[in-house]
């Protein structure tokens, strides 16, 4: 166990009588790292936050922070700091006294709380508040608030629970340029517990993806992004998601056939130039070929021999503004194919496609995973 | 047009409350109001009534055993009052506690305040009994006394006695009103002062107690108003003894108006102590008002 890890949960499991909500989680984690743990309701992300800040107790396990066991310590001795998606700021306190109320708890000297709560304060852009209630803040002031409670002591490492969920949309873009800003100005070690993967993939340094419990990939956003190692984690993360079509691919000199089936009685036919054959060595297999909606376009890429074209029946056209999304029906799926704003492409009518073959994944069409 | 049938319609509605309130609070409210200005007697033989002037209100302030009634009430008043705020909110505190068989618990605390009050002062009149009351039989087994006493016949011990009583039955009704405040602070803010790093005490003096004093303060003043009007549970439990030693303001009107029949000079007292409890509710108002501002989220 490398000595400089800021976390690091090994084996851990959760259970609540029969229900096994984590099993067995290893994780680490650098100084200085934003890791992200993302998934769909009920993946345990949550507990998993709540086991390291120790306000669960683990059912086994390990948990260390900044190189101490500290599985079994009260979250007051773990040297840490979270923010709570309802902020749980004190009612009956100032903002001033919200924010010194852990360094008060401490026993800090007077001089030293003031001056430290009023650097924090400067930093997020709140000094104008200190004397005001909670129930006199916005929303988005209120989770400044809570980020000052917990920068304000210094912390070995930080914990967001979803910060950011009761924010209205706007703001929560705001708010979350704010924290990346914050992290980027003090280098801070933060876990941070989302279900939405846009703030996962725009705030991470790494990515934990979970779902019923279990870890299913850690990775850099570009990794998860471009490399998931299953089906699940293609499909939760990007927006809109990796569309996932059953196809058959087929090695043969150089190259792997793809043929995918329309509902038109034809299948599309492409070339993957990329992916050695020796991939599929056992012969023609079903699998399920995934590829981002923007490496279905319209347009002319730039990426030359990677690219295929076929003719495509345009089954719905939704204008989004800086792009038009177009609904394909595909290997027995809604594929959806990311065009430019001003393609001239009407609903119903046929139209080609350009698949962008460079950045194909292939999963195993029973287990999901990446093949 | 509309806007005064609106109106009339208003005061026809309201109508019969305001009759009802008018017939059993406002006419006699007057009527004592006035008598406290006269020299009226309740007797057989109807003699004149003379107004007086302030004359049966200089008497009751310089009344000693008046004033010693008023001491008396008050003595009862914070210490019984304060009892059940301390006991209410300990006990709630316990009942919010998840454990084995809490929901039951949580039913059976409520029985005390359902008795009547009558029932009660009788109970722990027996309970206090000198010759086989349980309270001399517990202490005398435990060996902390070693003779039977009589509790309420000691003038030294008798108004504790019935304050004790007091609070055994009034307690049930703070500790269920903190117990109805307590369950709707947020989990989340208990979590967050343990990780800043507040123990159990900093935290429900810090968070939970400033959270539930908006309720805990509306149940603090009623029970305030009536331990000052404390009445029933002395008339049962001591009459006002031994040595007037439990009698309180209220029981000190009583007897000016029924038993001496001095109706005039009980109605000055009477109103006195209506002015004391006035003032106590708008002292009360104004902290509470003043709690209100900071507890609310």
């Amino acid at each position: 166990m490398p000595e400089n890890q800021i976390l690091s949960v090994e084996s851990l499991q959760k259970t609540y009588g029969d229900v096994h909500v984590l099993k067995d989680i290893n994780v680490a984690m650098e100084p200085g790292e934003f890791l992200v743990l993302v998934g769909p309701s009920g993946c345990g992300k949550s507990t998993l936050l709540s086991c390291i800040s120790g306000l669960t107790e683990v059912s086994s396990g390990t948990i260390r922070i900044a190189g101490r066991d500290c599985t079994h310590m009260e979250p007051a001795n773990r040297d840490i700091a979270m923010v709570f998606q309802s902020y749980a700021l004190f009612p009956n306190m100032s903002v001033e006294r919200n924010i010194g109320f852990g360094l008060e708890v401490r026993k800090v000297a007077e001089a030293e709380k003031k001056a430290k709560v009023s650097e924090v304060a400067d930093l997020l852009k709140i000094e104008h508040l200190l004397q005001r209630r909670p129930a006199e803040l916005s929303g988005g002031q209120r989770q400044r608030v809570a980020m000052g409670r917990a920068l304000v002591r210094d912390p070995k490492l930080f914990l967001f629970d979803e910060p950011l969920s009761n924010l209205d949309a706007k703001l929560r873009v705001t708010m979350r340029t704010e924290i990346k800003r914050i992290h980027q100005a003090t280098g801070a070690s933060i876990v941070y517990v989302t279900h939405d993967q846009i703030e996962a993939m725009t705030l991470a340094t790494r990515i934990v993806v979970m779902k019923d419990g279990v870890v299913q990939q850690i990775g850099t956003p570009h990794e998860i992004y471009n490399k998931p190692v299953n089906a699940f984690v293609a499909d939760f993360m990007g927006a809109p998601s990796m569309n996932l079509m059953k196809g058959k691919a087929t090695p043969e000199e150089g190259h792997i056939r793809l043929e995918i089936p329309t509902p038109q009685g034809r299948s599309v036919s492409l070339i993957d130039r990329k992916t050695p054959s020796q991939s599929f060595r056992n012969g023609p297999q079903d699998v399920l070929i995934g590829l981002r909606p923007e490496a279905m376009t319209d347009q002319k890429l730039s990426n030359g021999s990677a690219l295929q074209s076929a003719e495509c029946l345009l089954e719905v056209v939704e204008p989004a503004g800086a792009d038009t999304y177009a609904v394909i029906h595909l290997g027995e799926t809604e594929a959806i194919a990311r065009l430019s704003a001003d393609a001239p492409v009407q609903a119903g009518e046929m139209s080609s496609i350009t698949f962008d073959l460079s950045k194909v994944s292939y999963f195993d069409i029973s287990s999901g995973n990446r093949l | 047009m509309f806007g005064r049938r609106r109106k009339q319609e208003k005061w026809i509605l309201l109508a019969p409350a305001i009759l009802v309130l008018a017939l059993i609070t406002l006419i006699p409210l007057a009527n004592t109001f006035w008598l406290s200005f006269t020299d009226t007697r309740i007797s057989a033989i109807p003699s004149p009534v003379r107004f007086i002037g302030l004359e049966n209100y200089i008497y009751a302030l310089t009344d000693p055993e008046f004033r010693e009634a008023l001491y008396r009430t008050l003595y009862f008043t914070i210490v019984s009052v304060g009892l059940e705020g301390i006991l209410g909110v300990a006990v709630a505190v316990l009942l919010n506690q998840k454990f084995r068989g809490h929901l039951i618990l949580r039913a059976l605390i409520i029985l005390p305040w359902a008795v009547p009050t009558i029932v009660n002062a009788v109970a722990w009149r027996l309970i206090y009994h000198p010759d086989y009351g349980a309270l001399n039989s517990l202490l005398f087994q435990l060996g902390l006394i070693s003779d039977y006493r009589s509790w309420i016949g000691d003038p030294a011990t008798a108004m504790n006695m019935v304050i004790l009583a007091d609070v055994w039955k009034n307690f049930p009704l703070v500790a269920y009103v903190a117990l109805a405040a307590l369950q709707t602070v947020p989990a989340d803010l208990n979590k967050a002062a343990a990780i800043e790093g507040a123990g159990p005490w900093k935290r429900f003096w810090s968070i939970t107690l400033p959270w539930i004093m908006g309720p805990l303060m509306v149940v603090m003043v009623l029970r305030t108003i009536e331990a000052f009007r404390v009445f029933d549970i002395i008339y049962v439990m001591t009459g006002g003894g031994p040595a007037d030693s439990t009698k309180t303001a209220s029981f000190y009107v009583y007897q000016e108006y029924f038993n001496y029949l001095r109706s005039g000079s009980g109605a000055s007292y009477a109103v006195l102590v209506a002015g004391i409890s006035a003032v106590l509710i708008l002292f009360y108002y104004s902290s509470a008002k003043r709690q209100a501002t900071g507890a609310t989220a």
